[in-house]
């Protein structure tokens, strides 16, 4: 019966948490991207628009408070990322150590 | 029994100590095939399948769940109301929504939102994706409310809520894509 060796499981499992992880960064760093470009194009065009008199002041604080309030959502799409992001790494985890374990009983038991 | 006097009968039943319980007795007593000698056979709990067995359902049973699943329908009708919207904010820049038009965008919006909320709400794991389609709802509400006509300007916080919404879908698929390929690879193994 092959012995496990705990080193490289660590390893394997740290690899895989860290893998699976990657994807939702990257996702992330390309959504917080696009959310500040679409407020910096919104307060530029919010500015223009009064400017030329297409909106009042009445409708600029209307449009700033629902800038405020959108970052709520913005809030709650970052948390269901992390949520995502910690139930892959922790899954691949789970999966490198039932690997393991089919490997060191020699049976395939998952 | 018919031959004690029933008083006698009662006196008797009356001293004995009443059993604890079957269990009791039964227990007290050495079975006709029990193994009463030194040596004895290890019990399967001890043996090594058992706990490996025990070990690989602890695992097959914690696979952590924290989000629900990615929902096709849902980011279907998100895409489908993005597309409407950006449509609407388009037309009311260049002037061309009229009355009617920016009504009829008002209802059709709400009640994509609505049925996407309703929808999410069939999944467990799902409240923040709920919470956030009822953002979404009340910045269709409040625009139609404010009475002007969704013109990028005053539509910045609309589209950063529905590009948060689609951030939580693109979430989902990719923890679902994710999930169905370590399912796949288990089953290879």
């Amino acid at each position: 019966m092959p012995e496990i060796n705990i080193q490289k499981l660590t390893q394997d499992i740290i690899a895989a948490a860290t893998g699976a992880a990657k994807g939702h960064a990257a996702d992330l760093r390309q959504y917080v991207e696009e959310h500040a470009r679409i407020i910096a194009e919104g307060v530029k065009q919010i500015a223009s628009d009064r400017l030329q008199n297409k909106i009042t002041d009445d409708d600029v604080r209307f449009a700033f408070d629902q800038i405020k309030e959108s970052e709520a959502t913005s809030l709650l799409a970052i948390q269901v990322t992390l949520k995502a992001a910690a139930q892959d790494a922790i899954n691949a985890a789970i999966s490198i150590a039932e690997a393991a374990i089919n490997k060191a009983i020699g049976i395939a038991l998952f | 029994m018919s031959k004690i006097k029933p008083y006698l009968f009662f006196e008797r039943f009356a001293r004995t100590p009443a059993p604890e319980s079957r269990i009791e007795r039964v227990k007290a007593r050495l079975m006709p095939n029990e193994n009463a000698s030194h040596f004895q056979i290890r019990p399967m709990i001890c043996s090594r399948p058992f706990i490996a067995g025990v070990i690989a359902a602890l695992f097959t049973s914690c696979a952590a769940v924290f989000v629900a699943p990615y929902d096709e329908t849902t980011d279907r009708l998100l895409t489908d109301l993005s597309v409407k919207t950006e449509t609407a904010i388009a037309k009311a820049d260049s002037g061309k929504l009229s009355e009617e038009d920016r009504a009829k965008f008002y209802d059709e919006a709400l009640g994509t939102v609505r049925t996407m909320k309703r929808r999410s709400s069939l999944y467990a794991k799902n409240e923040d994706e709920i919470k956030a389609l009822t953002q979404l709802e009340q910045r269709y509400v409040d625009l139609r409310e404010h009475g002007s006509s969704p013109r990028s300007s005053l539509a910045t916080g609309l589209r950063s809520t529905i590009l948060s919404v689609q951030q939580i879908q693109i979430a989902k698929k990719r923890s679902s894509v994710f999930s169905a390929g370590l399912k796949k690879s288990g089953s290879t193994e």
